[in-house]
Parts: structure tokens; C-alpha cells; sequence
């Protein structure tokens, strides 16, 4: 057999177990969502429908009620977790000891199943009798309602995405930041008024490409955002938390409307894809930009 | 001493022999909540012992076993040979085996509670019954009887307007909250709906549609009550919400009894012997729970499932079912118990009112999620009433009503004419 | 110094909730429902953990199953990753084939799994595969898969040509070079597929509970289950949650290394 040979068949396993549990899947998910079913009603897939499918979803309330949420949590998560990673791979940076092992215990939220991050939370937050609220009682301070009130749920569920992920960030971060130049690295440590220009006038640009990799991560992530939903509020109360994965689940899952729930799928498809592509684009820009200076 | 040993093992070698052809394995779907699955297991190590099949237990939390009755049929996989669910699994009834055979050959419905074998109680599809009882409860209204004396406050009401004017009366006497409910699981808020409107839940023309002025007024009255829970209540579970009526910090709590008489009454419960279950208060009806035994037409060993059915919802282990497991008697004869009844005096009898007037909401999964999300929305302020009952109408205009659903309704006046 | 204040509040915020967690599931359940409870828990009691273990607990089944789907979806992974790594990195492809393959493990990260959640179902259902370890493990190497490829597509491309170049002159066909010469020498780049491959299967909810739907359940499934439930006590949820979170808290702290080398790789190349 020749290398060219054996290189295919080295290639061919992976690329087969993708085809069938992947894109199929995806292919058939396309197909269905132009088609009218509904699984409890009917084994079989009904009449070609089109576009219908989208249209409904589209116009009903309930998907621009996740779609809203959706993005603000997405938003409100990145941008949160891109500042507090950030800023922690700032404040660990550097080979002591102690640096080291702050960064390798501050990575534990984020290997964590985002569902078992849900329930501890859950727990953690139970306006009644919860820790936190424990807490803030014995310090004399406010008790807010924090998974009861929906607006306030919409912010706590936010909240505790940035909590999971900022690890994520951290670690990414101090790599970049690892591999700066020691010139660089040197005045980043060093304290006195010249740090916070050095950060800003120096460092962001140096490392603003991975980071814009790290927001794309996340923000595509974020949009998905399905696990933590479950746990901590099951999209409630009411429709407040109903992220469009959650949603999506329900429909599909829950009540079987399969084509509904298809056609709303692919919606979130493009809405992920259409970021990550974007993203790529400004971070292809910046970096141009940069070498061009 | 031989002779007794030869004629037991005697016994024993012809019900294994008998049921060589019983010892098949059921496999059972079951609600886990500490009550159900419980009795479950206990009786199903009972039917082994005895020579009976053998009982595989599967318990799920109740969301979970919704779906995962519901998938199973629906996928084909058929693992389950019974299954315990209710009215929401209408979508599914043409999974399921008639049993009126069964249950006129051996003439199980004989002494259960009047009616509730009939439709619109049990489940029936295409004028056949599919459903076994085993399990009732009636959402329950129970009171700190020294609170409301401390308010001056008659221990009746007729509706939730009488509870509305009574909770500021209770509020201001006593400290604590008036009201306390599992408001953290979202689909409870029905219980509060299905009594206070007492209109039909699908038209005249077979759809699903709720008479606006008469739901809006329910959802109105539901605004006022979550204004009488504890601080930061609109989130609990049930846990916390019937531990902030056993601590004194709610006079009165709205949960299905069965969850909670047990714990109320337990040996050190601060509240034992100080409460009381009266009469569920509104015009619309108690929400019925209603636990059955299906048997999937899948299913192939019918004695072997029957078996399980009679062991696990028969009048035998109804008592024990009652006293060890909290789970509520299908048999009148529970009821007639003297020993009983003196130990539930401060329960039973509304209990028992409450069975009579109990119905089903003839909703789907699908529709009843979509109606107590909304309301949950509505007493959270998010919508105004007008606005949600509207919408749950839009919404509801695109669901189809399964015909047993439809059937049920007729039957037990929730449907237009 | 502000420093160092400011990094322990980030430790106290990001390891509290786990020492919550442990603690109340040891806390016997009234002590937890009163509010008014403090930090210490007055009684310690182990039947959280019991209840969780027990006959009707079926933890253990659960955690086996976690078990061996993860080590299976490794296993396999790697097994089919690498390679597909190393044919990208030589292969010469007309029609510049070779990008369209790396794009098409790219894009798989990029979408929502529960698009192809339900069509996944039915076929599994079609196959007689529902409630199978495989269903699962099948669906999470495909999810798996595409981070082994990129890790060591990225490892390989580094790697100098003539490393190989000196077995191939000894005869040593592409198979035996990849196997004798770049496996070797690409272990740290393997653990850290390894690692990731591990917790992310590990982790896996979607997928698993679309799948598993009874006896092939995983942890996570397992947990997610808890809040539905109309009478589960808070004390067995903390110590089922003690259950997941500790161990893989553990493991992770352990595997650190990889884990980190894991997610920095490619992120902070060009």
C-alpha cells in the first residue's frame, strides 16, 4: 500500500463517523424543517411545507422572548468573562508559586458539568434559604430574589455563565500573555503609573487577537446556551429564562413538534455561524491592521 | 412438624409450578417521590416472594417520567410493560391496551371510590378503558388553626375572594405570611387556575379556548394572592414551602396533601396537631391527581402485567400503601376504617370532599405547560392578565385537542356544548 | 497588597460554591430548610449520601455508565483523530481538499448540538441502538473528534519534516512512521487530547440525555433530573452534585497541565 493510500485510510474513520453522526443528521434536521410533522401525532413524516416552518417561528412570541434573551446573555456573559479572565490572568501572572497554584485552582468552575453548575447555584441562591442570601442577611443587607424575580433571574443566569467560563478566559489569556516578548512582560508586572498605560497602549494590542478568538468561543458557546438552564430555572418563572436552546429542546424533545423544532434550530445554527464567521473577519481585519502598522 | 413442612413445600412447589409461566419480568415505569416508588418496590419484593413475576422498578421525578413514558412509546423502543401516568399522556392513549376484559373478569372495580373508573376520572380511548387507578390526591387547602383563630378568622372558604379578604385580617394578627405554595414548580400555579374559573376549557367547536372574562378574573385573583407569600416565596420548592408552614411562617398552605400530611404529622413536626385541611376554596374545581397504571399494546405477557396491576392497586395493599407511603386509597373501604379515620380526623374529611369535586383539566402536555407558564408570568407582573389570557387563547388556537381529551371534557362539563 | 486581596476574592468566588456543596450535603435537611441556618452545620449526617447510593439511589449505575462511555469516547477519539490529523498534515489533496476537511471538523464545533439532537434519536431508533452505551459514546466522539484533529494538526504542523524523513529513508512506510516516530514524540500533545476528550464527555449532557434515556443514563443526566422532582430533599441533590463535582474537581487539578496546554493550543498561534 502506498503512503498516499494508507494516508486516505488514516483520514477515512473520522471523516466517516462525522458524515453519518453529524452532517446526516444535520441534512435530515434541514429536511424535516421543511416538512410538517409532529412526532406524537404521526410515525411518519407528513407534506412538504416550505418555509412555513420558519415563518411560524419567526412570528411567534415565544421565540423572540428567547431570541432576546438569548443574545443579552450571551452578550452580558462574554463581555463579563472577558474582563474578569483578563483581569485575572493579569493579576496570576508570573511563575511564584503562588500564582501558579491560584491559576490552577481558579480553573475549577470550568471543568465542571455546566449542569451540576446549575443545581449548585440553584442551591447556593434559593432566595429563602440559600447561603448567599444567608449571608447578605447576617450583614444586614438585601435579599434580592435572585432566580424568583425574572428580570433579576435573566441577570443571575448571565451571571453565572461568566462565573463558569472566566476560567476559560484566564487560561487562554495567560498563555498570550506568557508569550509576550520579556521587555514587554517585565513593564506589564511592574507597579506605578506607567502600568495602566503599558496594558493599555501596548499589551491589548499585542494579545487583541486571541482575545478576539476567546470572545468568539465564547459568545458562540453562550448562544447555546442550553445546560444551565435546565437546572437552575427550567426557563422560568414564566417564559423569563427560556433561552433559544432551551426552547428548541422543549419543542423538539418535550412535545415532539419535530419540524418546528428543526426549522428553529437551524435558525440557531445560522445565528452561531453567522458570529463565529464574523468574528473571524474583525479578527482577520485587526491583525492586518496591525501588520500593517 | 413434616407433615406442615411437606404440605408447605407442597404450596409452594405448585405456585411455582403455576407460575412457571408467570415468571416473566414487567418491567414498570414509576413516579420517584419518595411515595410511589417506594410502595412500589416494597410490593414488588412482596410479588416475588409470593411466586408473582418479577417487578423491574424505573422511577423518574414527574417531568422525566412524562417524557419518558411519552418517548418510549413514541420511539418504539416499548421498554416499559406498565406505566404509571395520568390524563397528560392523552397524546399517546392509541399506544396504549384496552383492559376492560381484565377488569370485568375479575371484578377489580368492585369497591373503589364511586366513579372513578369512569372517563373523565380513569382514562378511557375509544370508549374503552385504558387506565387502572392506584393513586388519588386532590390539591388541598391547610390551615395553622391557631393563626386563623388569632385573626379572628373563620376556618371556610368558598372562594378565593373570601381567602383574599381574609390574608390581610391573618397578616396583620399574626406576623407572618398568610399564604404559602410551592410556587418554584412552575406547573403548581394550575391548581390555583382550574378552582378559581369556572368556565369550559375547549369551545364549541373543539378547539382549545378559554372564556376570557372569566379566566382574566381567575388570573386577577391570582396577582392578589402572590402578594401574600412570604418574602422572596415566588420561588420555592416544596420542600421549603410546606417547612414555612410547618415553622409557623405561613397560615396557610395550598400543595397536594398527600406530599405533606405525612410530614405534618410526624413525631417533633412543630406543627402537629395544630393544622387542619377545610374544603378547597372556588367556583372551577380541586385538580385531580390521578395516578394509573397503563399497559402499553406492546406489551406482550398481559396476565404478567395484570398481575403487577392487581398487586400494586389492589384494595390488599391500599391500607399499607395509605399508612407507610402516604399515598391515597382508591377504596371506599379505606375510608369506612374507623382506626383510620380517628388519626385523620383533621384531614379526611375535606380530603374526601375534595375526591368528589376533583376533575382533570382536559389539557395536553403541551397546552397546560403554556397555560401555567403564562400565568406564572401574569403573577409575576410581567403580564397583565387581559394581555396573558389572550395569549394563552392564540396559543391554544394552534394545538389540536386529542379526541379521548375531548371526550373526557364533554363528559365532565369543561367542554362548550 | 491589592493584588494578592484581590486574587483570593477570586478564589473565595470561584471555589466557595464547591465548599457550599460539600457541606450541606452532610447537613441532615430540616438544619438546611430553617432559615437561620449557619455556616457550620451543628450535626453531620451521611444519609444524604446513602439515600444517593442506596438500592433506589442507582448512583453507582449511573457513575459506571459515566465511566465507560468516557473512557470508550478517549479511546476512540484519539484512535481516530490522530490519524485523520496526520493524513491532513501530509496528504496532498487536488482541489485544495485538505482545507474542506479541516473546515468540516471545524464547523462541527460551531453549531448547536441539538440541531442534530432529534434526527441523532431516530436513528438510533431505527438501529435498535437507543439506551445503548454506544448511542452515547457514538455521539461524543463525533462531538470529540474534531478538538483531537485541530490539537494535533496544529502539533504536527510544527514538527520538522525531517524527523521523518530519516525513517523514510529506512523504508518505513507512512503507517510505521506515524506510529514509531510522530506518536512518540507527540505525547503531550495526545494527554492534552486525551484530557479534553475526557472532560468533555464526561460532562455531556445533550446528547446523553436525548440517547439514554433509561438504563444507559450518565451522571450528568442523572442530576439534571433532580430538580423536577416533587419531593427530592436539597440534601441528597448537594450530595448527588458532591458526587460529580468532587472527583472531576480532583482529576482536573490533577491533569492541569494538559488541560491548559489542551485549550491554549491554536487559540495563541497566529
Amino acid at each position: 500500500m502506498t503512503d498516499r493510500q494508507t494516508l486516505l485510510l488514516c483520514l477515512l474513520p473520522a471523516l466517516l463517523l462525522l458524515a453519518v453522526t453529524q452532517f446526516y443528521p444535520l441534512a435530515q434536521s434541514l429536511r424535516v424543517s421543511l416538512h410538517d410533522w409532529t412526532l406524537a401525532r404521526s410515525p411518519v413524516m407528513g407534506e412538504f411545507v416550505g418555509g412555513a416552518n420558519y415563518l411560524r417561528v419567526l412570528n411567534d412570541r415565544q421565540f423572540s422572548g428567547a431570541l432576546s434573551f438569548t443574545l443579552s446573555l450571551a452578550l452580558g456573559s462574554t463581555l463579563l468573562s472577558l474582563a474578569a479572565g483578563f483581569a485575572l490572568a493579569l493579576l496570576t501572572l508570573g511563575e511564584d508559586w503562588r500564582f501558579r497554584m491560584s491559576r490552577t485552582l481558579l480553573l475549577l468552575p470550568m471543568v465542571i458539568a455546566p449542569v451540576a453548575v446549575g443545581t449548585v447555584w440553584r442551591m447556593m441562591l434559593a432566595a429563602r434559604i440559600g447561603p448567599v442570601n444567608e449571608a447578605l442577611r447576617a450583614l444586614g443587607l438585601p435579599t434580592p430574589n435572585w432566580l424568583g424575580d425574572p428580570r433579576l433571574a435573566q441577570f443571575t443566569l448571565t451571571v453565572i455563565d461568566a462565573w463558569q467560563w472566566t476560567p476559560f478566559v484566564m487560561i487562554v489569556m495567560s498563555a498570550a500573555l506568557a508569550s509576550l516578548p520579556s521587555e514587554v512582560l517585565r513593564a506589564a508586572q511592574m507597579d506605578g503609573a506607567g502600568r495602566a498605560l503599558i496594558l493599555r497602549r501596548i499589551v491589548l494590542p499585542m494579545v487583541l487577537p486571541v482575545l478576539l478568538l476567546v470572545a468568539m468561543f465564547r459568545m458562540v458557546d453562550a448562544l447555546m446556551t442550553l445546560d444551565i438552564v435546565f437546572t437552575t430555572t427550567g426557563g422560568g418563572p414564566g417564559f423569563a429564562t427560556q433561552t433559544l436552546g432551551y426552547w428548541i429542546y422543549v419543542q423538539g424533545l418535550r412535545y415532539f413538534n419535530i419540524s418546528y423544532a428543526a426549522a428553529a434550530s437551524w435558525l440557531l445554527l445560522v445565528l452561531c455561524m453567522a458570529t463565529a464567521a464574523g468574528f473571524l473577519v474583525w479578527r482577520k481585519r485587526i491583525m492586518a491592521w496591525q501588520g500593517g502598522q | 412438624m413434616t407433615r406442615t413442612t411437606i404440605m408447605t413445600a407442597g404450596a409452594i412447589a405448585s405456585l411455582a409450578l403455576g407460575s412457571a409461566a408467570l415468571a416473566q419480568t414487567v418491567e414498570f415505569s414509576v413516579m420517584e417521590s419518595g411515595t410511589n416508588d417506594v410502595a412500589a418496590r416494597q410490593i414488588a419484593d412482596e410479588l416475588a416472594v409470593a411466586g408473582g413475576p418479577r417487578v423491574n422498578i424505573s422511577a423518574f421525578p414527574w417531568a422525566v417520567l412524562r417524557q419518558n413514558n411519552t418517548t418510549d412509546l413514541i420511539s418504539g423502543t416499548n421498554q416499559y410493560d406498565v406505566m404509571s401516568g395520568g390524563y397528560y399522556l392523552a397524546d399517546v392513549y392509541a399506544y396504549f391496551q384496552p383492559l376492560d376484559d381484565l377488569i370485568d373478569r375479575d371484578g377489580f372495580a368492585e369497591g373503589m371510590i364511586d366513579n372513578l373508573m369512569e372517563p373523565g376520572r380513569s382514562e378511557w380511548a375509544d370508549g374503552r378503558q385504558i387506565g387502572i387507578p392506584y393513586g388519588i390526591d386532590a390539591y388541598g387547602l391547610l390551615i395553622n388553626t391557631a393563626m386563623l383563630e388569632a385573626a379572628g378568622v373563620e376556618p371556610s372558604f368558598t372562594d378565593w375572594d373570601a381567602v383574599i379578604a381574609a390574608c390581610p385580617v391573618i397578616e396583620a394578627a399574626t406576623g407572618e405570611a398568610c399564604l404559602s405554595h410551592p410556587t418554584g414548580s412552575p406547573e403548581q400555579i394550575g391548581a390555583f387556575f382550574f378552582s378559581g374559573y369556572a368556565g369550559t376549557f375547549i369551545d364549541g367547536d373543539g378547539g382549545y379556548a378559554l372564556d376570557s372574562v372569566a379566566a382574566t378574573a381567575a388570573a386577577e385573583d391570582i396577582v392578589t394572592l402572590w402578594s401574600f407569600l412570604p418574602e422572596n416565596g415566588t420561588a420555592m420548592s416544596f420542600d421549603e414551602a410546606h417547612a414555612a408552614f410547618a415553622n409557623g411562617q405561613a397560615a396557610i398552605l395550598v400543595t397536594w396533601p398527600s406530599f405533606v400530611t405525612g410530614v405534618l404529622d410526624a413525631e417533633g413536626s412543630a406543627i402537629a396537631g395544630g393544622w387542619q385541611q377545610i374544603d378547597f376554596p372556588g367556583t372551577g374545581f380541586p385538580w385531580l391527581s390521578l395516578w394509573q397504571l397503563f399497559v402499553p399494546a406492546a406489551t406482550e405477557d398481559r396476565e404478567a402485567a395484570w398481575a403487577w396491576i392487581k398487586a400494586f392497586a389492589g384494595p390488599e395493599n391500599a391500607t399499607n400503601n395509605l399508612v407507610a407511603h402516604s399515598m391515597n386509597s382508591v377504596w371506599a373501604a379505606t375510608y369506612e376504617d374507623e382506626t383510620l379515620m380517628a388519626a385523620r380526623a383533621h384531614y379526611w374529611p375535606a380530603t374526601t370532599v375534595g375526591f368528589a369535586r376533583a376533575k382533570n383539566p382536559p389539557l395536553t402536555g403541551e397546552a397546560q405547560d403554556f397555560l401555567t407558564n403564562t400565568l406564572q408570568e401574569i403573577a409575576n407582573g410581567r403580564t397583565p392578565p387581559a394581555d396573558g389570557i389572550a395569549s394563552i387563547n392564540s396559543t391554544w388556537a394552534g394545538l389540536p385537542v386529542p379526541p379521548p381529551l375531548l371526550e373526557a371534557a364533554q363528559g365532565s362539563g369543561l367542554a362548550a356544548e | 497588597m491589592i493584588r494578592g486581596a484581590l486574587v483570593t476574592l477570586a478564589l473565595a468566588v470561584s471555589l466557595g460554591p464547591f465548599v457550599v456543596l460539600v457541606v450541606n450535603s452532610v447537613r441532615p435537611s430540616d438544619a438546611f430548610l430553617a432559615s437561620g441556618a449557619g455556616f457550620i452545620p451543628s450535626e453531620i449526617t451521611f444519609d444524604h449520601y446513602r439515600a444517593v447510593f442506596g438500592g433506589d439511589g442507582d448512583t453507582l449505575r449511573f457513575l459506571w455508565n459515566s465511566v465507560v462511555v468516557t473512557a470508550a469516547t478517549t479511546v476512540l477519539a484519539l484512535l481516530l483523530g490522530a490519524p485523520a490529523a496526520y493524513a491532513l498534515a501530509r496528504l496532498k489533496l487536488p482541489f485544495r481538499l485538505s482545507i474542506v476537511f479541516a473546515l468540516a471538523f471545524l464547523i462541527v464545533r460551531f453549531y448547536p448540538k441539538i440541531t442534530i439532537a432529534l434526527p441523532y434519536y431516530l436513528i438510533m431508533r431505527d438501529l435498535g441502538w437507543l439506551d445503548t452505551h454506544l448511542a452515547v459514546i457514538l455521539a461524543h466522539v463525533s462531538i470529540t473528534v474534531p478538538f483531537v484533529v485541530w490539537l494535533m494538526l496544529g502539533f504536527l504542523e510544527e514538527l520538522p519534516r525531517e524527523i521523518e524523513q530519516s525513517a523514510m529513508m529506512d523504508g518505513c512506510g507512512a503507517w510505521g512512521r506515524f506510529v514509531w516516530v510522530v506518536l512518540p514524540l507527540s505525547a503531550p500533545a495526545l494527554g492534552a487530547a486525551a484530557v479534553l476528550t475526557a472532560f468533555t464527555s464526561w460532562n455531556e449532557f445533550l446528547m446523553a440525555s436525548t440517547v439514554a434515556t433509561n438504563s444507559a443514563k450518565t451522571l450528568p443526566v442523572r442530576i439534571s433530573a433532580f430538580i423536577t422532582d416533587k419531593g427530592i430533599l436539597w440534601g441528597n441533590m448537594a450530595a448527588m452534585g458532591s458526587v460529580i463535582v468532587v472527583p472531576v474537581a480532583l482529576f482536573a487539578l490533577a491533569t492541569q497541565r494538559y488541560l491548559v496546554r489542551g485549550l491554549t493550543a491554536g487559540a495563541v498561534k497566529g
